[in-house]
């Protein structure tokens, strides 16, 4: 005790708690004080003691240590449902109170009331309080997940003593249990100590076979509460099927009652999981799950490509099952632990092959690709499926030019058929993001391309596919084959309304602002997209919006101190170098101020300082730093480096960003987070690689634009660049704000959202 | 509540031992205070469900991700304890925030950790939150906890530089 007081005292925790001390050692003093004081209770407040000391003596140390537990319990609870509440619009300051409140006085009165009660032996006040003090756990538990909700908490205790108080009068449980939550249920429960407690069992097996059917994500850590529950072998059996990856891993605690279980089972499956687990390394074993339980395959086969050094035999087998996974989910026949042998190929193909590739993208080919040399074309297929979220664009490319010298006149149809189509919209859609769609659908029949793009444009108006309806808006303007964009026009044409006129007040369907947007691509048709969308103009910006309030238009340009980035920036300076502009930096910066022309331009851009102790980013902070504080919020956002520092500029968006420069944007997730930042941004993007031979004369003649006050006509600078770099086939891969279908689709939506939110 | 323990506690004393001063009052309700904390902070990482108490700091040689056999020894062992925990999550946690290989790094120590428990001991990936290029900490060390309720993460991130390579 005293060595615990030393250290307690040492660890400086004691100096910060003084406070805390003197004023329970205050409220202490003044109790006993306030006992001993009042007139004629004296001896009866002894006489009541020296009982109670009586009935306690054989364990109060127990039931102090029980006490104390509560006490911390009812803290930490009051803890977490102040955080929770703290700022719940929906909830009152009082209502807050209320539920604080009520959590103390219930377990207060509870500890109380079972210390001074007269009838209970210690033993049974013991159990009681430690009851309460497991039903404290559970609900600690819960209202730190989200798994209960903290208003709850009051009607959980008194749930719990409406369930003891059934127990004591000898009456059954198991209404009680049904009539709540599965999660009240499975607090409840476990803080019941009595065994013969009418409708215990019965209600352990309601609360664990409804949660295996309501909520079976839940399902294993309840049974694993409750695993000795009547008919645990037939849920098990169940969940073999349905939960394999749990069982997996809940068959691992071998010394559980639920593990013991699992090993005891006779199910075959259930012995099939258990028997993986326990190999060190199961978890190589386990995608193959399905074979092994149709003895297509065995463990020696298996272990032969999974425990050697060969990576390369493990990802094709992987692949190899995936395949035919796939190929028996056509028939409705899903193989067991499909999810988890797709989670295993991509984990590989991102590790091993991926990370790899991006990794090295500054070597030649000959070092960059050699990981890929004995890839087929379907691996090199599914390498760019699981790299959705990952493949650099020049990474994408390489792959993508390396399935096609595989398949050679097999085609591209034929790749898709022998992968049974999966993940083929994900792969039309990064063809369409990185520009090869074109060339990809020139590698199939017309029939075919026309039958992939149906499916491709189907289901959009289902709930919440807003995502795949802009991979599809931004997939068709990388389309340059007429004839394939009549055919997708025609077709979502047979999915507008047979109503032309829309009812009074609704939004227009996403078919029906497809439609629209891809009209819009050819000016033939006139369509006039911000008065059909309700957004800003898309396809000009004119020179006043881009002013701040001092008329001046404020550049910000973001460089990144690699080999790329410091080139970029040598062009950058050589091309203000003249007498048109003014520059000045200082260590950080680089300022190029116009001297000629009408309205005042103003280029900063950070120096592309070293990369590896983050100089660069330090020197952009800086210089964000340095324009917020004097009052410069920069309108024109330009990102120069590639396509993975792209999330890294996008940190320094602002509402104030009218006009983005992205370079290669990677498709719906960035276009996400600009326009949750800057809803009615223009952007210009690349569909691949931006090139410096494109990227600083296009800025370049936009800033003496702008210098000019002219305003950005997007369709007529689109022209006058395209007659320029009409010998660079690259720039057919810019797109410009009002051909950027799904910037434009986005935008869109967000203004819905807008108004959708005003009306409420 | 604390008022109502102590007070407990003197009852259950009383035949035997009088408070008598102010002086040993105090003391004593330093001394119980002092008990409680201990107590409490005990309790505290009990609510989790999670029976694991602690877990050690695995370390790496400078300037590499390769877990060395000492390492490996430790990881088998705290496998053991994840195993028997399926209720537990574990947050593998790395340091190095300065530089850009120093994050890269930092990524590969905790990419090595967990595909160690996958590939070598056969835990589901899902039992490991990964948490790289934190501030503070021993950059050749990554450290193992216990997730606190709720609290959730990826197991796998991308590397933030792939071609800040490592050993």
């Amino acid at each position: 005790m005293t060595f615990s007081f030393f250290l307690y005292i040492k660890s400086g925790v004691f100096f910060k708690q003084l406070p805390l001390l003197f004023f329970t050692c205050f409220i202490y003093f003044s109790t006993t004080a306030q006992t001993k004081s009042l007139p004629g209770n004296t001896k009866t407040a002894d006489a009541s003691l020296v009982k109670t000391v009586s009935i306690i003596n054989a364990d109060s140390s127990e039931r102090s240590a029980v006490h104390l537990q509560i006490d911390q319990l009812q803290a930490n609870i009051l803890k977490i449902i102040k955080a929770k509440l703290t700022g719940k619009s929906s909830l009152h300051q009082s209502d807050s109170g209320q539920i604080s409140g009520a959590v103390i006085t219930i377990i207060d009165s509870v500890q109380q009331s079972i210390e001074i009660s007269l009838a209970l032996k210690a033993s049974e006040k013991l159990l009681q309080l430690t009851g309460w003090k497991l039903l404290l756990d559970g609900t600690l538990y819960a209202v730190s997940t989200v798994e209960l909700a903290p208003e709850k908490v009051p009607l959980l205790f008194n749930c719990y003593q409406s369930t003891l108080d059934a127990v004591a009068a000898g009456n059954s449980i198991l209404q009680i249990i049904k009539a709540n939550s599965l999660t009240f249920g499975r607090i409840i429960l476990k803080a019941i100590h009595q065994e013969n407690a009418i409708g215990l069992n019965e209600g352990k097996y309601y609360v664990v076979s409804k949660t295996l059917e309501l909520n079976p994500s839940n399902f294993f850590p309840v049974f694993f509460d409750f695993s000795n529950v009547a008919g645990a072998d037939s849920l098990l059996k169940i969940a073999a099927r349905k939960l394999p990856e749990d069982l997996y891993t809940f068959s691992q605690a071998k010394n559980s009652l639920l593990g013991k279980r699992i090993s005891n089972s006779t199910d075959s499956l259930v012995k099939l999981i258990s028997y993986i687990a326990s190999f060190s390394a199961g978890r190589q074993y386990f995608p193959f799950l399905d074979e092994l339980y149709h003895k297509k395959i065995t463990i020696d086969e298996i272990k032969k490509v999974a425990e050697s050094n060969n990576r390369t035999d493990y990802y094709k087998l992987l692949v190899k099952t995936q395949i035919s996974y796939k190929e028996r989910l056509h028939l409705n026949d899903t193989a067991i632990a499909y999810k988890a042998t797709w989670e295993k190929l991509s984990s590989i193909a991102l590790n091993d092959y991926v990370y790899e590739v991006n990794g090295q993208h500054e070597f030649p080919d000959k070092i960059r690709l050699k990981v890929l040399e004995s890839l087929t074309a379907p691996e090199l297929y599914y390498l760019c499926i699981a790299g959705v979220n990952d493949l650099y664009t020049s990474s994408f490319l390489k792959i993508y030019d390396k399935i096609f010298e595989l398949q050679q006149a097999k085609g591209s149809y034929h790749l898709f058929e022998t992968v049974h189509f999966d993940y083929y919209k994900r792969f039309i859609k990064m063809a369409g993001t990185f520009n090869t769609l074109d060339n990809f659908l020139s590698r199939m029949k017309k029939n075919e391309a026309d039958s992939v793009i149906k499916s491709f444009v189907n289901g959009l108006d289902i709930d919440n596919n807003f995502e795949d309806a802009v991979d599809v808006a931004d997939s068709y303007a990388s389309i340059k084959n007429e004839q394939l964009r009549t055919f997708i026009l025609n077709e979502i044409k047979t999915k507008l309304p047979v109503n032309e006129q829309p009812a009074n007040n609704s939004a227009p369907g996403i078919y029906e602002v497809l439609y629209d947007l891809f009209l819009s691509l050819d000016t033939t048709n006139h369509i006039n997209l911000s008065a059909l969308l309700g957004i800003p103009p898309v396809y000009r910006i004119n020179n006043d919006e881009l002013k701040n309030d001092s008329g001046k238009i404020i550049i910000q340009q973001f460089f990144y101190g690699d080999d790329d980035g410091k080139y970029s920036y040598s062009i950058f300076f050589k091309t203000y170098g003249n007498p048109n502009w003014k520059i000045t930096s200082n260590k950080y910066w680089i300022k190029c101020a116009s001297q000629r022309g009408t309205v005042p331009v103003e280029i900063y851009a950070n120096l592309p300082l070293d990369d590896n102790s983050n100089q660069d980013l330090r020197a952009q902070q800086k210089l964000s730093d340095y324009l917020k504080e004097n009052n410069l919020q920069p309108s024109v956002i330009i990102h120069r480096g590639h396509s993975y520092h792209v999330k890294n500029t996008l940190k320094f968006l602002t509402p104030e960003s009218k006009l983005i420069f992205l370079g290669s944007c990677g498709g719906y997730t960035n276009l996400k987070k600009v326009f949750a930042i800057s809803p009615m941004a223009h952007l210009v993007t690349t569909k691949q690689e931006g090139t410096g031979t494109i990227n600083q004369p296009m800025l370049d003649y936009i800033t003496v634009l702008l210098r000019n006050n002219q305003n950005l006509d997007w369709p007529e600078i689109w022209q006058i660049l395209a007659q320029r770099f009409k010998t660079n086939s690259r720039f057919d891969d810019y797109v410009p704000p009002h051909q950027n279908l799904g910037a434009i689709l986005m935008m869109a939506y967000y203004k819905q959202h807008a108004a959708v939110k005003t009306a409420h | 509540m604390i008022t109502f323990v102590i007070l407990l506690i003197e009852m259950h004393m009383a035949p035997r031992f009088k408070f008598s001063t102010t002086l040993t009052r105090l003391t004593f309700g330093v001394i119980l205070m002092s008990l409680l904390m201990g107590v409490s902070n005990k309790v505290f990482s009990q609510v989790s469900q999670c029976k694991i108490d602690a877990l050690p700091t695995i370390v790496f040689q400078s300037k590499s991700a390769k877990l060395l056999n000492s390492a490996q020894t430790i990881l088998n062992t705290v496998s053991e304890q994840i195993k028997e925990n399926p209720l537990c999550k574990i947050v593998v946690a790395s340091y190095g925030a300065n530089s850009k290989d120093g994050q890269q790094l930092s990524w590969a120590h905790v990419n090595s950790v967990i595909n160690y428990f996958v590939e070598k001991r056969g835990i589901a990936a899902d039992r490991f939150i990964f948490s790289y290029g934190n501030e503070g900490g021993d950059p050749t060390t990554v450290d193992l906890r216990v997730a606190a309720p709720g609290e959730d993460g990826p197991s796998k991130v991308p590397p933030p530089f792939p071609g800040m390579r490592t050993n």
